[in-house]
C-alpha cells in the first residue's frame, strides 16, 4: 500500500503548477505552501516551509496558526529535521493539549527518530533553529 | 487500534472525501471508538483510523484515510485518492449546498481511484430529520444515475454508520470473490495478507499506526 504513515504523501507537480499560478492571496499562499511540504522534492520542501514561517508571522487566525505550525512540522520531519519537528509540536500542544492530530504527528515523528537515530541532528544548524524560535515565540503570542 | 495480533486476511483502504463539516471525522470516530465527537476541530491534511471488521467469516482491517474538506488541503487529499478500495463519499443532508458539491468529488473520485473502487454516497445528520435539505428520493436517484450505492445516517446517534463502512467493504469482498476486482492489478487498495510486507507480519514495533 502505498501509504504507510502520514508521512509518506506526496502532491503531483501539476498541482504544485496550478497553486503557484493561483498564489496571490495569503489562503492561495497557505494553500501553495500545504502542496509544497508534499513535494518529493526536497527543495520545494523548504520552500513551503519558508512560505509558512512568514504566515505564521502575520497571522491573527488562530486556525491559520494550527494549520501552518502543522505544516511546518510535517515539512521539517519530511526533511528528516526530527528535533525540530517535534519542537514545533511540543509548542503547539502546549497551547492546545487536546489537539489529537499533532499529538499523532508527534508520535509518529518520535518513532521515525527514534528509528533513525538522528535525535538532536537538526540539519539546518543554529540560523534555522533561531528562526524556528521567533516562529514558536510568534505562535505563543498570538494565544 | 492497539498492537492486537495481525490476525486478519485482507487489508482494504478506505478514504473518505466530501465537504468541509459534513461530519466525515466524526464518522471515522463513531466507527472506530463507537462514540460521538462533539466540536470537532477541522481536519488538517489526512487523519487516520482502522478497525478489523468481519465479512463472511474473514477477518478484514480497514485502513482509513479521512481527508480534510477545506479547498486548501486538496493538493495534498489527492494523493490519498490513489490506491483506494473503498469511498465514503459524504454530504450533509441539511445542507443542500455540500450535496451540490457531490460532481466534483465524485470526478475527482473517479478520474483517481480505479474502476473497481467501490464508491458510497453517504448522507449524514440523518439525526436532523426537521432540517432535511436533501430528500432521500433525490440522492438516491442521484446514486443511481452513477452507479453508486447510497445511504443515510448519523454520526450522532450512530444509526447506519456500522453499515456504511461494512457494505463498502462487502462489496469490495464480493468483487474480489467473482473476480473483477484482480489481486495482481497495481492500485486496488486491497492486500492480502500473505503479500504484506514482512514488517507487518512480526509482532514487532512499526512507526505508522496501522
Amino acid at each position: 500500500m502505498e501509504h504507510e504513515s502520514i508521512l509518506d504523501f506526496h502532491t503531483d507537480a501539476d498541482d504544485i503548477t496550478a497553486a503557484r499560478a493561483r498564489s496571490v492571496t495569503r489562503e492561495s499562499q497557505i494553500g501553495l505552501a500545504i502542496a509544497l511540504v508534499g513535494s518529493e522534492n526536497p527543495s520545494e520542501i523548504q520552500e513551503g516551509i519558508n512560505i509558512l514561517e512568514e504566515a505564521v508571522k502575520d497571522t491573527i487566525h488562530s486556525e491559520d496558526s494550527r494549520v501552518c505550525v502543522h505544516y511546518l512540522a510535517l515539512g521539517h520531519a519530511r526533511l528528516q529535521n526530527y528535533d525540530k519537528s517535534v519542537h514545533l509540536l511540543n509548542a503547539l500542544l502546549r497551547t492546545e493539549p487536546a489537539n489529537t492530530q499533532a499529538t499523532e504527528l508527534r508520535r509518529v515523528v518520535k518513532g521515525k527518530m527514534k528509528k533513525e537515530g538522528l535525535v538532536g541532528l537538526g540539519l539546518l544548524g543554529g540560523a534555522a533553529a533561531l528562526v524556528g524560535g521567533l516562529v514558536i515565540a510568534g505562535f505563543a503570542l498570538k494565544k | 487500534m492497539t498492537a492486537a495480533p495481525y490476525n486478519y486476511s485482507y487489508i482494504f483502504k478506505y478514504i473518505i472525501i466530501g465537504d468541509m463539516g459534513v461530519g466525515k471525522s466524526c464518522l471515522l470516530h463513531q466507527f472506530t471508538e463507537r462514540k460521538f465527537m462533539a466540536d470537532c476541530p477541522h481536519t488538517i491534511g489526512v487523519e487516520f483510523g482502522t478497525r478489523i471488521i468481519e465479512v463472511s467469516g474473514q477477518k478484514i482491517k480497514l485502513q482509513i484515510w479521512d481527508t480534510a474538506g477545506q479547498e486548501r488541503f486538496r493538493a495534498v487529499t489527492r494523493s490519498y485518492y490513489r490506491g483506494a478500495a473503498g469511498a465514503l463519499m459524504v454530504y450533509d443532508m441539511t445542507r443542500r449546498s455540500t450535496y451540490n458539491h457531490l460532481s466534483s468529488w465524485l470526478s475527482d473520485a473517479k478520474s483517481l481511484t480505479n474502476p473497481n473502487t467501490a464508491i458510497f454516497l453517504i448522507g449524514n445528520k440523518a439525526d436532523l430529520e426537521d432540517q432535511r435539505d436533501v430528500p432521500y428520493e433525490e440522492a438516491k436517484a442521484f446514486a443511481e444515475e452513477n452507479g453508486l450505492i447510497f445511504l443515510e445516517c448519523s454520526a450522532k446517534t450512530g444509526d447506519n454508520v456500522e453499515n456504511a463502512f461494512l457494505e463498502t467493504a462487502k462489496q469490495i469482498y464480493q468483487n474480489i470473490q467473482d473476480g473483477s476486482l484482480d489481486l495482481n492489478a497495481a492500485d486496488t487498495g486491497v492486500q492480502p495478507k500473505q503479500n504484506l510486507p514482512r514488517a507487518a507480519e512480526n509482532n514487532g514495533k512499526k512507526d505508522c499506526n496501522c
